[in-house]
């Protein structure tokens, strides 16, 4: 009976005091769900993990168990929708970072440092910053000045990322361009112009008949006329050289007619491409009859008035005709290769392969490797495409206008992979409620117990 | 009527057999017959509407398609909702239909208005009803392989073979093909020479459309004979393409093959499959609603046994997810429970009967109670699955119970009239009569009170609804089979079986053990009675004080045993980009050596089931059995390790489970416990009101997982016509647009017809002429002067960022804030953040919030169950009222409830569970058992008082000695059954015990503080006869 009233009196004390001390330890933690600090992982902003259980242990980051960073708690920034003087008009997440910045290594172990890649720079502030997924808010004058406005993003992958995204790498350098016009023609048979020239040979030869003439009117007329056909022949496509070399000759070009051992081929060059067709320009003839083989030809003339029809230009092209295969009327493809020119005048200028860029609608970036796996999205301007003889092949480039210099290496595969990472949001397994429940318990597995880690023997 | 019944039954034994040897039968059958499959099916009752519209945007199909869809499908009958989703090629109309009403009385309402529907929309784009399944349809996927076979002809031998037969097989709702090419006539044509030949693209399209028809011109007759007359126009191959003729010049005409190429590839494709780094073809059968998901896989199984003798001999089909497994794994779960159960309560109740075929009387009852619950779940219809045979699970312990009391009473009775027997004053039968008559009312009050306070699990609604609704039913159904059986089938079997030398109690060192102990502590408690309440008031309050620690949740997850691995990238994701990722992921995933097999898939399977976009994988890792795991790996470390070695950048790696996720995809509501729905007429302005959201609602404690849908993201390049300019040229916007869309993007213009094979012929600009932003602007538009006009001089050529997937919800463009919370109570998260969210969010005129999620299910069912239980407990109350007409001795009977509950918190404490609906539902079975000892000591201390006078204190302690003495036994019996009968699942490691352990824990934690019942019933009873006793001296 003794022993009994005991144990009762045991279990009621023991209930009693297990019930006291799990209400008090409630009233605690409710307090500590007040404090502002937290630690969170660079690579993932929505791990967020409590003081107090970062000091019980869990020191790395669930997802990739990088050692996990501090953080304060900010209370949600009211947007400047109108950015005021002293903003200058950007916007940054505003972090300064005591010490090394843990996102880019910069910065010295005691000096404070502003993160380039935290105050995020840019004039659009719907977005929040790329690092840690603070909404943004305007940038002090001070804070923005140091800052290069082209980065648009801040990237660092550590070796075994950069491994598995398969990154590649190409430098900007300085090169000729070439960029290819495609577009058709046929093989002249002109009679108009055939009469037209003869008619101005006719011309020449009345007034050179005329020259000694003593009544000025004759010669007048004649030159009116010498004039007059020398326009006609010019609105019928020959350029001033051509017709100096007609005069000189003194023959009209009855190549126009039937086939000679040079041929005229009439090409339509459109409008928007005009500007890439000089006089004297080689192009590459190919004739539908005569698949495979190729004909060479020099731009001999462009007709100076545009054919409202087509929204395009006759460009007079003088080809060798070896056998006399291209025959009048004949319809050939036409490849004029033409130099680009910088609008500065500069014939090389540095270039970026097509692939690096990636362009996103409203800006076009290209990632600049660093070293050490760090890559910076840099806005960059451009020319047009063309193609570039470098890196040993024909490969499609741009040519850089702004924003990248020669010597920078740029990624130019994994580029866009690089870039997603720098857009992802962290919520994303919040759509997969069966998702969020896997990584719950192996969160929660990890509280109880560490992982003790396991010998891997793949290799990637 | 129970004691006419028992008689009957008693007198007429053969009739008793022959109905139960019929009911075996008739069980076994149900069993085999009943729709099996892993887990309920959780989804709305949704209808959905596909329509394929090809190389549309989104925006394009949202206007033109989505819309006008979901605004005229309105006004079905029994719709709660209708949501859409357009995104590139295809629109997606679900309509979320009241849980009551039927699926295909839904469908074909739906077929109604869809006639009419299908006026508003842009000719040749035709909806049509996505197959009857549900997410959870789709139970096996498999690859066509062989060796050194290009992917076209797999696919080929896959689309017009393998997918036709296997759709015939019952069950199959829809076979879809995923993977591969589909073959295509392309011809390439170039402009440059149709510029030359002066042919327009329309002349190409008519050209090719007219040259491919076969006719028919009746019959003549030619003697005594008729001949059918036949016109051979079909094209067949490369050659009859090339020589289509498009136009002439001057008598000489100009072939198809004078203007461009014509070859065989592949058709423009949404989806790759890909194993180990290599691509296949592979498929998905998708089974029928409400079908047996293990009969329909095991008739496809064996129509692909018939089918591989009808393949090239090299063609092989693989499969690489087989629901069967997952069946099997979770039956075997059940099974092992269902059996160990058995065992255990045999051999607990054996050695205290100490009577082998008393025990064998009493667990003869157990299979015939779970062969009537399945023959009345089958036609019932309620399917047998994880939750509806957990229900049999958690009853067990309760169902031997009737037996045990009637096996029980009928051994005491025999005992006790065995000089009786001997001299025949009576006959065996009439004394098992008279013992089962004597508790036949109370074992129906038992189980009228067991069953009524389940009652509330009926009431729950949607998801959880359809999760507990088999459990209740087949739990209420087993209990009213059991007592059933124990009215009829066990008085029969005591006469058979209760036979021999019999025990008397005493007799049994066991039962001695027992009775011995009670006496003890019973005497002690009713001389030290304040001082012994104090235990299970402290229990009670102790549990108070640790319930706010025990987390919580909706339901805890249910481990399907296999992987899927859904790493999500940016919505700007291109096809290649994307392949290329997925072949890096599935070499480094195969390279663990505890996976068997890993097959990935980018895009959609050709369903309407898989809306998955092409930037979202879904990579089935099946892993090899366990037992050739490394040391010390688990399937969470094994994903975590896989996960880490998955870090590519730019990669949201989501980690998944097949069936769960399908659910998922499928399920268009929210599935986070918070939701803000922003509505609106214009995408970039919704998107920005729900980023201002997020970050209004980032400051509110206890927001965790925020996450804003990002809408916009998918790169366009836009056409914008001039309409100044082609006025010019005489054009209208229809030509220019053609010019785009089939010289850009390319049209199927005409199908083939090659024997059972079908190919489409599309016509589109060469390569390297639509490559390029730049080449675009080259592309030529033909005037009807005859010139033809590049089209940057008819259309300025925009970048833009547009949405890569359109939402919407009964006709409203709409986007999700979604968000989980923790660490308070959800209402009041909720009334703070919204109220938050209305000062700092200006929302403009049109657009409108709406705050929307699980938590509405968790309220619903909180209120529910908040006002279901107190009712369902009154009525129990009544019950046990009606049996014993007095307030107070049911009041001492219900003492039970508090103190069983805190007892059950207790436990889920020291297990580390949280609460979730299944640990209520728990809770819910726990109250309707916690009664029934109190019940049986009462109405002994009843009988007890009755018959004897008491007179002082000490005659009330002994008459309640004698009577506690004479009930402990049964008491005993019953509640230690339940107790054992759930141990098993506690140590239970099997597919499916994670959701049975948290309906069990309620029930063994409050079963084992329920003995405390044992002493204080009797404790407050006799305290009332010693008052009642004092006040009469006094």
């Amino acid at each position: 009976m003794r022993g009994n009233k005991r144990f009762f009196f045991a279990i009621i004390i023991f209930g009693l005091t297990l019930g006291l001390i799990v209400s008090g330890g409630c009233a605690k933690k409710t307090e500590e769900t007040h404090g502002t600090k937290y630690w969170t992982c660079g690579m993932h902003p929505s791990v967020r993990v409590s003081d107090a259980e970062y000091k019980s242990g869990k020191k790395n980051c669930p997802i990739c168990n990088m050692p996990l960073i501090p953080a304060e708690e900010e209370k949600p920034e009211t947007r400047v929708q109108k950015p005021e003087e002293k903003t200058e008009g950007y916007y940054g997440c505003g972090v300064k970072e005591e010490g090394h910045c843990p996102h880019c290594d910069e910065g010295k172990p005691d000096a404070k440092c502003v993160c380039g890649g935290h105050s995020f720079v840019t004039t659009d502030n719907k977005m929040n910053c790329p690092v840690c997924g603070r909404a943004l808010k305007a940038l002090a004058k001070g804070d923005a000045a140091g800052i290069d406005k082209s980065i648009v993003a801040r990237v660092k992958l550590n070796k075994n990322q950069v491994e598995l995204a398969g990154v590649r790498t190409e430098q900007v350098v300085r090169s000729h361009l070439t960029k290819i016009i495609r577009t058709v023609g046929r093989i002249a048979f002109d009679p108009e112009l055939a009469v037209a020239q003869e008619e101005f040979l006719i011309a020449l030869e009345t007034r050179q008949k005329v020259a000694n003439s003593p009544d000025q009117d004759v010669i007048r007329r004649a030159d009116d006329i010498v004039a007059k056909s020398r326009i006609r022949i010019r609105l019928l496509g020959m350029g001033d050289d051509e017709i100096l070399e007609l005069e000189a000759k003194g023959a009209s070009q009855t190549n126009l007619l039937l086939p000679e051992d040079k041929a005229w081929v009439y090409a339509e060059v459109y409008e928007y491409e005009l500007g890439w067709i000089k006089l004297g320009q080689d192009v590459k003839i190919k004739a539908v009859a005569y698949p495979g083989e190729e004909f060479k030809g020099v731009i001999k003339s462009i007709s100076p008035v545009l054919n409202p029809n087509t929204r395009s230009s006759k460009v007079r092209i003088e080809a060798a005709n070896p056998d006399k295969k291209l025959k009048p009327e004949m319809y050939v493809d036409i490849e004029i290769e033409s130099m680009y020119i910088a609008p500065d005048g500069s014939h090389e200028i540095p270039i970026v392969p097509k692939e690096a860029i990636i362009d996103t609608g409203t800006r076009k970036l290209a990632y600049v490797d660093m070293g050490g796996g760090q890559y910076i999205g840099k806005e960059v301007s451009m020319g047009p495409e063309a193609m570039s003889n470098i890196w040993g092949r024909d490969t499609k480039v741009y040519p850089v206008l702004g924003g990248l210099k020669e010597g920078d290496i740029v990624v130019t595969r994994g580029n866009f992979l690089i870039d997603s990472q720098s857009q992802l949001t962290g919520g994303m397994s919040a759509l997969w409620s069966g998702a969020t429940e896997i990584k719950q318990r192996t969160e929660d597995r990890e509280q109880k117990t560490e992982i003790e880690p396991v010998e891997t023997k793949h290799k990637h | 009527m129970i004691n006419r019944l028992i008689s009957y039954c008693l007198r007429t034994p053969f009739v008793v057999f022959v109905i139960y040897g019929c009911l075996f039968f008739w069980g076994l059958w149900a069993i085999s017959n009943i729709p099996v499959d892993a887990i309920p099916d959780i989804g709305e009752k949704q209808v959905i509407i596909y329509t394929d519209w090809q190389g549309r945007s989104a925006k394009d199909v949202e206007d033109q398609v989505t819309y006008p869809l979901s605004v005229a499908l309105r006004g079905v009958p029994g719709v709660k909702t209708i949501r859409a989703a357009s995104a590139f090629g295809f629109s997606e109309v679900y309509l979320i239909f009241h849980d009551k009403i039927d699926y295909y009385w839904a469908r074909s309402r739906v077929l109604e208005k869809l006639s009419i529907a299908a006026t508003r929309l842009p000719p040749g784009v035709i909806p049509v009803l996505g197959p009857d399944a549900t997410g959870l349809g789709q139970v096996y996927w498999y690859t066509v392989e062989g060796k050194g076979r290009s992917l076209d002809e797999l696919r080929s031998i896959q689309d017009w073979f393998i997918r036709y037969q296997l759709n015939s097989v019952e069950g199959v709702s829809e076979v879809a093909t995923v993977g591969g090419f589909l073959r295509q006539y392309q011809i390439d044509v170039d402009p440059n020479k149709m510029l030359a030949h002066k042919i327009a693209l329309s002349h190409v399209l008519e050209a090719v459309k007219k040259s491919n028809i076969d006719i028919g011109a009746k019959v003549i007759e030619s003697g005594a004979m008729e001949y059918i007359v036949r016109g051979l126009g079909f094209i067949k191959s490369v050659d009859d393409i090339e020589n289509i003729a498009v136009g002439y010049e001057n008598g000489t005409p100009v072939y198809i093959k004078n203007i461009g190429v014509v070859q065989v590839g592949p058709e423009f494709r949404r989806g790759v499959l890909d194993k180990e780094g290599k691509e296949v073809v592979g498929g998905v059968v998708i089974m029928r609603y409400g079908q047996n998901a293990m009969q329909v896989i095991h008739r496809v199984k064996e129509k692909i046994k018939e089918l591989e003798k009808g393949l090239p001999s090299d063609v092989r089909i693989i499969s690489f997810y087989d629901r069967t497994d997952l069946i099997h794994r979770t039956l075997g779960t059940l099974k092992e429970a269902l059996i160990l159960e058995l065992i255990i309560t045999m051999a607990v109740v054996v050695p205290f009967l100490a009577h082998i075929w008393a025990g064998i009387a009493i667990c003869l009852a157990l299979p015939f109670s779970v062969f009537v619950a399945f023959i009345a779940m089958y036609y019932l219809k309620v399917d047998s699955n994880i939750m509806s045979l957990s229900g049999i699970a958690i009853a067990i312990g309760t169902l031997v119970d009737m037996g045990i009391i009637m096996t029980e009473n009928a051994y005491r009775n025999l005992l006790l009239f065995a000089d009786d027997i001997k001299n025949k004053v009576k006959t065996r039968m009439e004394v098992i009569f008279n013992a089962a008559s004597e508790v036949g009312s109370a074992v129906m009050t038992a189980i009228l009170t067991t069953v009524v306070s389940f009652f509330p699990v009926f009431a729950l609604e949607s998801q959880e609804g359809k999760l507990f609704h088999p459990l209740a039913w087949t739990k209420t159904l087993a209990l009213l089979a059991s007592v059933v059986i124990a009215l009829t089938l066990t008085p029969v079997l005591c006469l058979y079986f209760v036979k021999g030398k019999l025990k008397a109690p005493e007799e049994n060192p066991l039962v001695r053990k027992l009775h011995h102990l009670y006496e003890r502590i019973l005497r002690w408690v009713l001389n030290n009675r304040k001082k012994f309440l104090l235990l299970p008031a402290s229990v009670l309050l102790g549990s108070l004080a640790v319930a706010p620690f025990i987390g919580r949740e909706f339901m805890p997850p249910f481990d399907e045993g296999s992987i899927l691995f859904m790493p999500v990238m940016q919505p700007a994701t291109s096809l290649t980009e994307a392949h290329r990722i997925l072949q890096i992921q599935d070499t480094i995933l195969k390279t663990f050596p505890e996976v068997e097999m890993v097959v990935g898939k980018i895009g959609r399977a050709e369903t309407a089931t898989d809306p998955a976009p092409i930037e979202m994988f879904e990579t089935i890792v099946t892993l090899k059995p366990k037992n050739l795991w490394r040391k010390g790996v688990t399937k969470d470390k094994l994903i975590q390790e896989m996960n880490s070695s998955l870090q590519i950048p730019g990669v949201s790696n989501i980690w998944t489970q097949p069936i769960i996720n399908r659910i998922d995809m499928l399920a268009t509501g929210i599935r986070t416990s918070v939701g803000v729905k922003v509505f609106g007429p214009d995408l970039g302005k919704i998107q920005e009101i729900s980023q201002e959201v997020e970050s209004v609602v980032k400051g509110v404690r206890g927001a965790t997982d925020l996450y804003s849908e990002k809408i916009l993201g998918k790169p366009y390049i836009e056409f914008k016509i001039k309409r100044d300019q082609i006025a010019r040229y005489g054009l209208t916007i229809a030509d220019v647009q053609e010019v785009i869309e089939m010289g850009i993007g390319g049209e199927n213009v005409t199908t083939t017809v090659e024997g059972r094979e079908r190919y489409p012929v599309r016509v589109r600009y060469l390569r390297e002429l639509r490559d390029s932003p730049d080449a675009l602007s080259r592309v030529f538009v033909p005037t009807p002067g005859g010139a033809q006009v590049p089209i940057t001089q008819l259309a300025d050529i925009y970048f833009v960022t547009g949405p890569a997937m359109i939402n919407s919800e009964n006709g409203l463009l709409r986007a999700y804030v979604l968000m989980n919370v923790r660490g308070r109570d959800m209402v009041g998260f909720v009334e703070e953040a919204s109220k938050a969210v209305k000062e700092k969010v200006k929302v403009p005129e049109g657009y409108f919030l709406q705050w929307s999620g699980q938590f509405e299910n968790q309220v619903r069912a909180k209120k529910k169950l908040i006002v279901l239980v107190p009712i369902s407990l009154l009525i129990n109350f009544m019950l046990i009222y009606m049996n014993f007409r007095s307030i107070i001795k049911s009041a001492f009977i219900f003492t039970a409830i508090p103190v069983t509950l805190s007892g059950g918190i207790w436990l889920l404490y020291f297990m580390g569970f949280n609460f979730s609906v299944a640990v209520w539902v728990g809770f819910i079975a726990l109250f309707g058992v916690a009664v029934d000892d109190g019940v049986l000591i009462t109405t002994y201390l009843d009988d007890t008082f009755k018959a004897r006078k008491v007179k002082t204190r000490d005659d009330v302690i002994e008459a309640t000695v004698h009577a506690g003495l004479g009930r402990i036994r049964p008491a005993f019996l019953t509640t230690i059954t339940t107790i054992v009968a759930l141990l098993p699942i506690m140590f239970l490691k099997g597919t499916g015990s994670e959701i049975m352990k948290p309906m069990a824990i309620p029930s063994l934690g409050g079963m084992v503080i329920e003995m405390i019942t044992w002493f204080i019933v009797p404790c407050l009873y006799s305290w009332r006869e010693e008052r009642k006793l004092l006040k009469k001296g006094g």
